[in-house]
């Protein structure tokens, strides 16, 4: 007769389900973990004003920020001026990027300046290295603009996944997904057959897609905001953008009203896709690979200058 | 009678050993990116490695860097520092990615190039960074306080370790209103914003006036916001700049250690130009001259 004694750790937990559930960890078997947790404690405390070592740096810090909001700031905010230029910039879909590219174009706007004024270069090259340096600020920027715009969709979809994953929703994304899907596959039937029903091409939208009961919800009520919006023949159905999505699954209360400091970081999600694509083409792009050709390419028009000159007098 | 006993250590030296402890019904609800892909530790018995939740383990699975407290701080960043989280973007990608760039690059004769490129990219990322950073922070927090309060100021205190909030007053002790313009904006948008909601039984607006206002309000603030964050930076770029460009050759010499050769291209153009001007001022001289047209008339002739 043999007697097996299983005399293993984790069967205690197989009589006890209670224990099975997760325990908080009294190690971390990793030591930069240890570090990080140390770090991020520090910082929590620095935030609340708990470490004596930082107090006088944030009460002074804190102290600067009243007295610019009272002198400079409450000031600012209620100048005509500014009012004037908010009122007129309001509807402006771009007016971050535009605010990165004006401060692009006084530092690009300097360089040039010092070009033209530089003593130790002749004047040609002088002239031709400004024009040079225009030339790139404008394509480049250029190039911002469309990567920026190209990648918004690809990017919004990104920050719907993110906001499922804060509000734990994981059908969220695909639903959003699903759609902006359908609604892309309806306008692109719809410039194919402009007379076409526009619910019988929702209808084949919806095949393939395995839309959940939200997804086909929200679909249909684009295609007849569409109809209710058209005179006549819908001609496209407009997309539908993430904050207006939030906005209707909160109003229907499918997910509850999100939080002050979420609806913070997903606005803070669309202004990191602007200074992601415009740090990368005027901090990176531009002085890597544009610039470069563009001197060869400048030298190279000085040179033929030259010699058509020399050509010019010899004759 | 033989008695056996198996001892097993449950150790993380246990490798790829699976775990199978529980109720059918936990186990199925914790299966999922718990029990696959298993390293040699579980969740669900020695609590997690970095001592968070099951659950949170298992999203954090899922979501990568969307899920991770640093990214979180970066989003709230920049949506309430643009200037700087605009600056630290350009640290990371002129101050990092542009130098090892730059570096990798072919080309071996222009080594001493490189590495100073490499230098004055990184100098400048840090100085910009830094500028940024300690010019326009107070000022971003002052048009949060401002923009937060709607046009009033509210200072914290710690009062027995707690944090205390409170409006700045006037003489009178009443909430001074430091912007009558915010305060305004504030007021409409109270008054609106239930009539904008408003809607049928249908579910359409019924004031579509009222929506359109309140939403005009809504831009109208985030536009003047905008604009009083970037304001600072169109200040400063200008001073930045010059400063960045004072401070590179000391920071070059004196941290990296590069120094720059003195204007190889003003010397390799001048080299270029040498030969030319005098074969130039040779073909030029009128006895050459006199000699080419008697051959080109003789030529033709």
């Amino acid at each position: 007769m043999n007697i097996t004694l299983h005399n293993n750790t984790y069967n205690k937990y197989n009589q006890n389900f209670n224990n099975c559930r997760p325990k908080p960890q009294s190690f971390t078997a990793n030591a930069s973990a240890v570090t990080i947790d140390a770090a991020e404690k520090l910082i929590e405390q620095t935030g609340k004003g708990g470490s004596s070592f930082f107090k006088p740096v944030s009460d002074f810090y804190n102290k600067c920020s009243l007295n610019i909001a009272k002198y400079i700031t409450s000031k600012v905010a209620d100048s005509k001026v500014l009012n004037y230029t908010a009122d007129k910039l309001k509807n402006n879909n771009n007016l971050f990027q535009h605010c990165l590219t004006l401060g692009s174009l006084i530092t690009s706007g300097l360089y040039m300046q010092r070009t033209l004024t530089n003593d130790k270069m002749d004047k040609d090259r002088k002239k031709t290295l400004a024009v040079n340096q225009f030339l790139t600020f404008l394509l480049s920027t250029i190039g911002a603009y469309s990567l920026d715009k190209y990648l918004k969709s690809w990017w919004e979809n990104v920050t719907s996944k993110y906001v499922g994953l804060q509000i734990n929703d994981l059908n969220f994304n695909k639903n959003f997904k699903d759609i902006k899907t359908a609604i892309n596959k309806v306008n692109k039937a719809l410039k194919k057959n402009p007379n076409a029903d526009i619910f019988k091409l929702g209808e084949n939208a919806k095949e393939g897609l395995n839309m959940s009961d939200i997804g086909k919800k929200y679909f249909e009520h684009a295609l007849k905001k569409a109809v209710e919006n058209s005179d006549s023949q819908v001609k496209s159905v407009s997309g539908l953008s993430l904050n207006k999505y939030i906005g209707k699954l909160v109003k229907d209360e499918h997910i509850p009203k999100l939080s002050k400091e979420l609806g913070d970081r997903i606005a803070g999600m669309g202004l990191l896709r602007s200074m992601l694509v415009f740090g990368f083409v005027y901090r990176f792009f531009v002085p890597v690979v544009v610039t470069k050709p563009a001197n060869w390419l400048c030298d190279k028009y000085l040179e033929h200058k030259k010699s058509k000159n020399n050509v010019n007098n010899a004759a | 009678m033989k008695i056996n006993s198996t001892q097993r250590d449950m150790t993380l030296k246990e490798g790829k050993f699976r775990l199978r402890s529980g109720s059918q019904h936990y186990r199925e609800k914790n299966n999922a990116g718990v029990y696959e892909n298993n390293r040699g530790y579980s969740t669900d018995y020695c609590g997690s490695f970095t001592g968070k939740s099951e659950a949170a383990a298992t999203v954090m699975k899922k979501g990568g860097i969307l899920t991770s407290t640093w990214f979180n701080k970066l989003l709230t960043c920049s949506k309430k520092h643009n200037v700087s989280t605009s600056a630290l973007v350009a640290l990371v990608l002129a101050g990092v990615l542009r130098p090892a760039m730059i570096m990798t690059l072919p080309g071996e004769k222009d080594k001493e190039d490189k590495i100073y490129a490499s230098g004055h990219s990184m100098a400048s990322a840090i100085l910009g960074f830094i500028a940024s950073v300690i010019l326009t922070s107070p000022l971003d927090n002052a048009v949060e306080n401002l923009f937060n309060n709607n046009g009033y100021l509210k200072t914290s205190n710690e009062d027995d370790g707690k944090l205390v909030t409170e409006k700045l007053k006037d003489n009178t002790e009443k909430p001074k209103v430091f912007s009558k313009k915010l305060t305004k904006i504030g007021r409409i948008e109270k008054s609106l914003e239930q009539r904008a909601n408003l809607r049928d039984e249908a579910g359409k607006i019924i004031n579509r006036k009222s929506r359109e206002l309140f939403k005009a309000m809504n831009r109208h603030r985030d536009a003047l916001n905008t604009l009083l964050k970037m304001i600072p930076d169109f200040i400063i770029s200008v001073p930045r700049a010059i400063l960045t460009i004072a401070l590179i050759p000391p920071i070059l010499k004196y941290v990296f250690g590069v120094e720059k050769k003195k204007a190889p291209e003003q010397q390799k153009e001048n080299n270029n130009m040498q030969p030319q001007n005098t074969k130039m001022d040779f073909i030029d001289k009128p006895v050459f001259q006199e000699v080419i047209n008697g051959l080109g008339k003789g030529g033709v002739n």
